[in-house]
């Protein structure tokens, strides 16, 4: 049992509430990841689980046992840092075996499982080195076998992956991944990238001022997003939002948009909402509900191609096509969508569903 | 900047020219008083610029039973200084570079303001603290006195130091189940190595060298200090003045200094202007 329980965490500093009443049970051995924009109180809800923290108001229960009080180190987690915090003046080998050595383990089992670990992640003919004599990608190697070693249940990552170049924040990604496979801890992940959030992720736990915004699994958040917020945080490019008008007539909704009236299923709301079309579901030259729209720029990615698109109002918005389309910036041309593949929120950015759905 | 080739050579001239005055400057006091302490006898009222290289004035001086008594002082002096303003420093950087509490910046503000007042003034109260604690004619009087301006400098350097050093390296350490105390010294203590070298040799030197203090405090000539037992070197008769023994005395109390900053140097320099520059 390790799984962590966080009951209505509040958490103040001074008279500014950075965290708002979070409620949230992450089961054992889960992989979850906290994702939002900077100032969302990810980093400091991930501090407050590790105790670096204090918790101003609500619980924290770590495998059932209340935690609010419990020095970090015996809280039994292991945390990755941002700046991978090695200390400078060890060699791998000794970083490694820190905590062993300040729990006073004996010299051989330390080495047995610094040696293990080391292997693990490829870094065993790395052990002489100074932290400063390595690879950024080697350093977050070193600061990850740092918290493999003390072979704890619960592993917490701040961001680890934010100081790396692209490629290498891949590999890392693919290798935290199968860390996670054969470890089997339950695992809390920080990052600002839903790219990363979306890979790794058994659940996602998108924030916002300090507050959940949802909790699902990743395909839920992109699929039905609860509000619009997440909606636009989950899928790159992000999605696109239209405002629009929603009327009931008879058994049916009608929205209007800049560029025309569609008819939908009913809805039991009515009024101003913003419609949202992921790039992938727009569709170039039909849909169900077309709009007319002028192309700004086609920007090729190779397999795929971002088609800008003005759709009025200076509405730009952004369709993602297969291949390289054949239009030219400044042709007119449709775009479209299909019903079922379109989100729709209210004026307060919840999402709307069809009555009965 | 692009220069024509004769810019460039005045320009070299100048650079060193003006290098050449400043090194004369600073250093020929130094080479007089080490030239004056290889003359003998009569030959030190000559003005000739070339030593004679001759050593009876150094054989005289370490010869002297209390000299070398007074520079065995000054290095149990200057060494403990050393280790207690460090030690002290240390533990109060600690809680002032890492440790929020209120008050904290008067406290900085008070450790300046303390270093800043002329030891003439501290002189007669002090006196009476020492007389008081029973530390008059004792080297410990002069230990005590001497943390009073190591520990404000230290502190203050050490501080800026311990703040630039990246929390969230103290934070693994917490995370790696470290105490306070092993964090200081495991982590903290290894990482401020230049900061230490620095501010202990300048401790040193500062114990090394002061005089006042050392003459008021100590009343006999077992425990005086270098700088004092220098300036108390008389002649053979009350109508001589020793400059050579004085100069030879001089010389040799400034070697280890010289050694030392030598020694030390990229250490002085890396530990001064660290935490001077956000990384």
């Amino acid at each position: 049992m390790s799984g962590i329980d966080l009951i209505n965490v509040v958490k103040r500093f001074g008279a500014l509430t950075v965290i708002d009443g979070v409620d949230l049970a992450i089961a054992e051995g889960e992989f979850v990841v906290f994702v939002g924009p900077s100032g969302c109180g990810k980093s400091t809800l991930l501090r407050m689980i590790a105790g670096l923290e204090e918790i101003s108001d609500g619980e924290l229960r770590i495998a059932g046992s209340r935690m609010n009080e419990t020095p970090p180190a015996k809280r039994n987690i292991a945390m990755v840092f941002q700046s991978y915090a090695l200390y400078p003046h060890m060699n791998v080998e000794r970083n490694l075996g820190f905590a062993l050595e300040t729990a006073r383990l004996p010299a051989a089992e330390i080495r047995e499982r610094v040696t293990k670990a080391a292997k693990f992640l490829k870094i065993d003919h790395l052990l002489d080195r100074r932290p400063a004599q390595l690879s950024g990608g080697q350093q977050q190697r070193v600061a990850i076998g740092r918290a493999l070693v003390r072979q704890q249940k619960l592993f917490l990552f701040d961001e680890p992956l934010s100081n790396l170049d692209a490629d290498l924040r891949m590999e890392m990604r693919v290798e935290i991944a199968r860390i996670h496979r054969e470890v089997k801890a339950t695992t809390v992940y920080v990052t600002h990238d839903q790219m990363e959030a979306m890979t790794l992720a058994d659940r996602i736990v998108v924030l916002k001022d300090g507050r959940i915004a949802q909790v699902g699994t990743p395909m839920e958040l992109y699929e039905r997003p609860a509000n619009r917020f997440v909606a636009g945080f989950i899928g790159s490019p992000r999605m696109n939002f239209l405002p629009g008008m929603l009327v009931r007539e008879g058994e049916e909704s009608v929205l209007s948009l800049a560029g025309g009236r569609h008819r939908l299923s009913a809805h039991d709301y009515a009024g101003d909402v913003s419609l949202g079309i992921r790039p992938e579901d727009l569709i170039l030259g039909g849909g169900d509900a077309t709009l007319e729209a002028e192309v700004l720029l086609v920007e090729p990615l190779g397999g795929e191609s971002l088609v800008h698109l003005n759709v009025g109002d200076g509405r730009s918005i952004v369709a993602k096509a297969q291949g390289r389309p054949e239009i030219r910036p400044g042709a007119t041309t449709v775009v479209g969508w299909n019903h079922t593949r379109a989100h729709l929120f209210d004026k307060d950015e919840r999402a709307l569903n069809p009555r009965g759905a | 900047m692009v220069r024509s080739a004769t810019g460039r050579r005045l320009h070299r001239i100048a650079i060193y020219g003006l290098f050449a005055v400043v090194a004369l400057y600073t250093l020929f006091p130094f080479y007089w008083m080490i030239a004056s302490s290889l003359k003998s006898g009569q030959a030190i009222f000559d003005v000739t610029f070339l030593p004679d290289l001759k050593f009876n004035n150094y054989e005289a001086i370490l010869s002297d039973g209390v000299f070398l008594r007074s520079l065995l002082n000054s290095l149990i002096v200057a060494a403990s200084v050393v280790a207690l303003s460090l030690g002290l420093a240390i533990a109060a950087a600690y809680a002032l570079g890492r440790i929020d509490f209120r008050g904290r910046s008067p406290i900085m503000f008070l450790f300046l303001a303390v270093s800043m007042f002329p030891q003439i003034a501290l002189l007669s109260g002090l006196f009476e603290m020492i007389r008081w604690l029973g530390l008059y004619n004792t080297l410990g009087s002069l230990i005590f006195a001497y943390m009073i301006f190591t520990l404000p400098f230290n502190i203050w350097v050490l501080t800026t130091f311990m703040r630039s050093l990246p929390r969230q390296i103290e934070e693994a350490a917490i995370m790696d189940g470290c105490s306070p105390l092993r964090i200081v010294r495991c982590i903290f203590l290894p990482m401020m190595g230049p900061a230490l070298i620095s501010t202990g040799l300048l401790a040193f030197i500062a114990s090394w060298n002061e005089f006042l203090f050392a003459l008021t405090f100590i009343l006999t000539d077992e425990n005086r200090t270098v700088p004092v037992a220098i300036a108390l070197i008389s002649g053979s008769s009350r109508y001589e003045f020793p400059y050579g023994a004085i100069m030879a005395a001089s010389t040799i109390v400034t070697v280890p200094l010289i050694v030392m900053a030598l020694l030390f140097q990229k250490y002085i320099v890396s530990g001064l202007t660290a935490g001077a520059v956000k990384g």
